[in-house]
């Protein structure tokens, strides 16, 4: 029996909602599906020169973020093998002349989605029917479609749009995905310290300005034959001297890349010193793993590479060259710097993509990170994410960057831990088995009820082993209390739905 | 473009050098380079300067001038002992600051200059250091790590070769010290691209008018030239500032080592006419099932080598023949068989009587042998103390009966003489080659070769199919294949490459030559 989780939420709710069940469900194991909301929206980027253009991205869905490109990651549970994403697309209407143009939908190169269905057209005066979709189309103005991917195997996948692809997708519909064998393994016995995503994308203004302004499909820009990138871009952003470094944490770690190309053309990722060992292709593992210089990466390809980056700055750019900003002299395009060594200082506690400010996405990197469950962290082998410095990454550092979202508290101030909760959740469990969850007993077991619990990890009544955010009653809140909690919210929910 | 008048001239006249010159010189199959002993130090500097493409178009370039050298494209090859401690001093003599990276090299130092982005840098006049340890042996690049969009374009990029310890010319040459590396030639293929119109624009001081994105080649490259100029001899004295050439020669049966670098931007598809080969090791690294063996057991046996920008490979070729249907050596029947020439071999089923028309060869070597072909094979009693060899033409007649063999004609090998069996026959040893084309009438199987009127020559054919003979050739034709070997285009499958500047041929084309036996060939100096 396949169970969806549907993420369930109140008709507004606010960011930290979201991202807080979210991540939980990320941390569950067991036979569960993942369900991301995705809306595909247009926003707009400025470019080195001061050039504005117009692109298309994704957002979770009723969330206050931004549309970004590439959309944000989505994360299938080492235990679970189905993704459900619920796509929204909220973007302008296609052109007169094109009118499903900017109809959209979701595939995910690798994996098949139940029920999948191209879409045929005829378009235009030639009587042909032709394919315009891989599969079912959300249209223009808030139209909804459910894609549910099944088998999602280990490894690291490319989801974007199956709709006019050739367009939309280097438009910026398209973000990274990812499955872990085990937690700190890419594939099963293939083992890393940190990872990071290198996803390859390429901007062609003209293209963009056509969309914007309704001429794509027209004699102005007839289609994406025509396509002539002038920006090449690693995680959305061409290179530039301001470029935040990757962080990948101490020196001489193991860094599992995961490098994606999105782009329409062959870009070739380089190092210029050390080597990368390729452990998987496509999520696939690579029975003899090569140790490479420059990797061969065509269009949609996906490619795991492990790689020891030593202290300091290790460059990653594209050996095609793509290493310029449109006719901007020096540097700039498809490079990146990933950092290693001492973290460097952040603008915000809490901001681990430097965004500046603490976010979703900053709770979610925090619990992907290996750190979050070691318990030996030391001067000489640091943890980032240990806030409240006691030598461990547990659910007090959650309840820290959980209290952050929203905010920017200054790197160099003291960690201020919040006070006790001296709620339901403290509440003796009295012997009984009752634990839903619900401590609040509002009737539902959300979001708010995940803020007392985390609230009570630091509580006297539970440290002394009797207390209902306690859920399995082991005299520890943990990671397992965590799954249980969402069993129970998942339960919470379906009763609702009813 | 430019193309002048006076300039095409010396182009016809270098030409005709190279034919007359050429009468006289020395097959060669080698690596030309820097090679300053262990422990080197190259002082390298960064200038501006000009090369002559294929069509005579004079181009301006980026490069690296070796001590007291002109300025090269590509940069000099570095040739360096495995274990060494690399130091080089790189002078800018450019307008912009430029650096050097070494990937795949290790414990990479830079001293002096001031940083860049990459590393550290050279300012113009200026100088910066960089050593390292080359720990491994293999095929490596070295590139400019400054604005490298434009710098490597430009021309600042080199290959760098690691001997393995214990390395020897002769005696020991290997590519990775490994039995399975050996080979007998080698030859280096630097392959690089240009757009003329980025070289033009800064060459009349327009930098800041080049817009790298809209980058599209017009000549390609092998060690810093095109066709024709390849077939030039290193270091000849009209082609001052590309001193290395590409122009592989081996002998049948023999290894050639081809180090294959991308130092352009765009992937090439490197084919090597006349056989599959086996690529052994990729960015220096070996295709090792256990890591540190350096024995490629994993190498790849490809038709085509997909180059990739930024990458190096190793692919190790050999040519004897096999499969072609004829027999390239031109032997008569009762000739010895050359070693190169073995293709299998197997143990007979049956003792031989001096009646017998025809053998049966014991499985399971039997299906190795070529269907309803004829093929020259040795009849051996395999015993040390009674090597009397006969030879034999066989055919497999029935492909349904593949161990019966039919005897189409005998005699004792080296003579003409047909002989008794050979006492205690028990194994065959075969050859691929077919049909017989040389030797008296008797001896040879009927074969018509096509009238020169249906032949389109080229400037490799000897006039004749067979190995070392050379034919009959229409004035004008002919005349670079000095030995009469057998000459295979080995070139860039994207064929619009093969062009300089929209002109065919040229470009991204080299020839290589099977040269007869007992052809001396040039080998490296290091």
């Amino acid at each position: 029996m396949k169970i969806y989780v549907r993420i369930r939420r109140a008709p507004r709710p606010s960011r930290l909602v979201v991202a807080a069940v979210a991540l939980v469900l990320l941390l569950a194991q067991g036979a569960w599906a993942i369900s991301y909301d995705l809306t595909a929206g247009a926003f707009t980027k400025t470019m080195p020169g001061g050039q504005i253009v117009t692109m298309w991205g994704y957002k979770l869905t009723g969330t206050a973020d931004p549309f970004t490109s590439p959309g944000p990651e989505l994360t299938v549970p080492t235990g679970e093998t189905t993704l459900t994403v619920n796509l929204t697309n909220a973007l302008p209407a296609g052109p007169a002349h094109s009118p499903t143009l900017h109809d959209t939908s979701i595939v995910i190169p690798g994996l098949i989605a139940t029920g999948q269905a191209p879409v045929y057209q005829t378009i235009g005066a030639i009587p042909k029917n032709r394919m315009t979709s891989f599969d079912r189309v959300a249209t223009p103005g808030g139209g909804a479609v459910t894609y549910t991917f099944q088998n999602v195997r280990p490894g690291s996948y490319l989801y974007m749009s199956g709709s006019n692809p050739a367009l939309q997708v280097e438009m910026g519909l398209y973000g990274p995905a990812k499955r872990l064998a085990a937690p700190g393994q890419a594939y099963a016995g293939v083992a890393f310290d940190t990872e990071a995503t290198l996803i390859l994308g390429e901007i062609d203004p003209a293209m963009h300005a056509a969309v914007a302004g309704g001429t794509y499909g027209t004699p102005v820009y007839p289609s994406a034959f025509d396509h002539h990138p002038k920006f090449f871009l690693v995680n959305g952003e061409p290179f530039t001297s301001t470029r935040a470094p990757v962080f990948v944490g101490a020196a001489n770690q193991t860094v599992l890349l995961r490098i994606l190309n999105a782009g329409l053309q062959i870009h070739v990722p380089a190092t210029t010193g050390a080597y990368m060992t390729v452990v998987g292709e496509d999520s696939y593992e690579k029975d003899h793993p090569r140790r490479q210089l420059a990797l061969m990466l065509a269009p949609q390809k996906r490619l795991d590479v492990t790689m020891t980056v030593p202290d300091g700055k290790t460059l990653i750019y594209d050996r095609t060259l793509d290493v310029v900003n449109a006719n901007i002299a020096g540097p700039g395009g498809m490079m990146v710097f990933l950092q290693s060594g001492a973290a460097p200082i952040p603008t915000c506690r809490g901001d681990l993509n430097q965004n500046g400010q603490v976010d979703a996405s900053d709770l979610q990197i925090f619990l992907d990170s290996p750190e979050f469950g070691r318990s030996n962290c030391t001067v000489s082998a640091p943890c980032a994410t240990d806030y409240n410095g006691d030598g461990r990454v547990n659910m007090r550092d959650l309840r820290l960057i959980n209290s952050w979202v929203g905010t920017c508290p200054a790197p160099a101030a003291a960690v201020v831990e919040p006070a006790a909760s001296s709620g339901a959740p403290a509440l003796s469990r009295g012997g009984k088995p009752p634990l839903n969850g619900d401590f609040d007993g509002n009737g539902s077991v959300d979001h708010k009820d995940l803020r007392l619990m985390l609230d009570a990890v630091d509580d006297p009544a539970c440290a002394a082993g009797d207390c209902a955010a306690d859920l399995n009653g082991d005299g520890k809140i943990d990671t397992a209390d965590l799954a249980l909690f969402k069993a129970a919210m998942l339960a919470s929910g379906k009763k609702g739905k009813k | 473009m430019k193309t002048s008048a006076k300039k095409r001239t010396m182009r016809a006249l270098g030409l005709a050098a190279i034919l007359i010159l050429g009468l006289f010189a020395t097959a060669q199959a080698k690596v030309d380079g820097l090679y300053n002993g262990a422990n080197p130090t190259f002082n390298l500097t960064a200038a501006t300067g000009y090369i002559v493409g294929g069509d005579g178009a004079v181009l301006h370039i980026w490069g690296l001038s070796p001590q007291g050298g002109p300025v090269q494209y590509p940069a000099p090859t570095l040739i360096i002992p495995q274990g060494s401690t690399v130091t080089v001093n790189l002078t800018n003599q450019l307008a912009e600051p430029v650096s050097l990276v070494f990937p795949g090299q290790t414990n990479v130092q830079a001293t002096g200059g001031i940083e860049g982005l990459v590393t550290r840098e050279a300012v113009p006049g200026g100088t910066v250091t960089y050593t390292f340890t080359a720990a491994t042996p293999g095929t490596f690049m070295y590139q400019s790590g400054s604005n490298m969009a434009l710098q490597i374009e430009m021309g600042l990029a080199g290959a760098i070769i690691v001997r393995p310890a214990g390395f020897a010319i002769p005696g020991n040459m290997t590519a990775y010290g490994t039995a399975d590396t050996a080979y007998d030639q080698e030859i280096l293929y630097f392959q690089s691209e240009m757009d003329h119109r980025i070289h033009e624009k800064v060459d009349s001081g327009q930098a800041s008018l080049v817009d790298l994105t809209t980058w599209f080649p017009y000549y390609w490259f092998y060690n810093g030239r095109n066709a024709p100029d390849v077939f030039s001899a290193a270091g000849v004295p009209w082609l001052p500032n590309q001193p290395y050439d590409c122009f592989p020669h081996l002998l049948p049966g023999q290894k050639m080592l081809l180090r294959i670098v991308g130092a352009g931007r765009d992937m090439h598809p490197f084919h090597h006419h006349g056989n599959s080969a086996t690529l052994i090791a990729v960015d220096g690294q070996v295709l090792e099932s256990t890591p540190g063996s350096n024995n490629p057991d994993l190498g790849e046996v490809l038709f085509t080598q997909p180059v990739l920008p930024g990458q190096t490979r190793d692919v190790i070729f050999s040519w004897n023949g096999n499969e072609l249907g004829f027999d390239i050596y031109g032997h008569v029947a009762t000739d010895p068989i050359l070693e190169v020439e073995v293709f299998a071999a197997a143990t007979l089923q049956d003792p031989l009587a001096e009646t017998d028309t025809g053998v049966n060869v014991a499985a399971p070597s039997q299906g190795a042998f070529p269907k309803r072909r004829a093929f020259r094979a040795v009849l051996t009693s395999g015993l040390a103390t009674d090597p009397a060899r006969e030879v034999v033409v066989l055919r497999m007649d029935d492909p349904a009966q593949p161990n019966i063999l039919t005897v189409v004609k005998r005699g004792q090998e080296g003579t003409t003489t047909p002989a008794s069996w050979p006492a205690n026959t028990s194994a065959v040893i075969g050859t691929y080659h077919g049909q017989i084309f040389a030797g008296p009438a008797d001896n040879r199987f009927p074969v018509t070769l096509p009238d020169q009127k249906d032949l389109t020559m080229g400037a490799f054919y000897s006039g004749s199919p067979f190995l070392g003979a050379m034919g009959t050739l229409p004035p004008g034709e002919g005349g670079f294949n000095l030995n009469n070997g057998l000459a295979f285009m080995w070139h860039s499958h994207s064929e619009k490459e093969l062009t300089n500047n929209n002109i065919f041929p040229g470009g991204a084309i080299s020839i290589a030559i099977v040269e007869p036996f007992g052809t001396t060939i040039e080998q490296s100096a290091h």
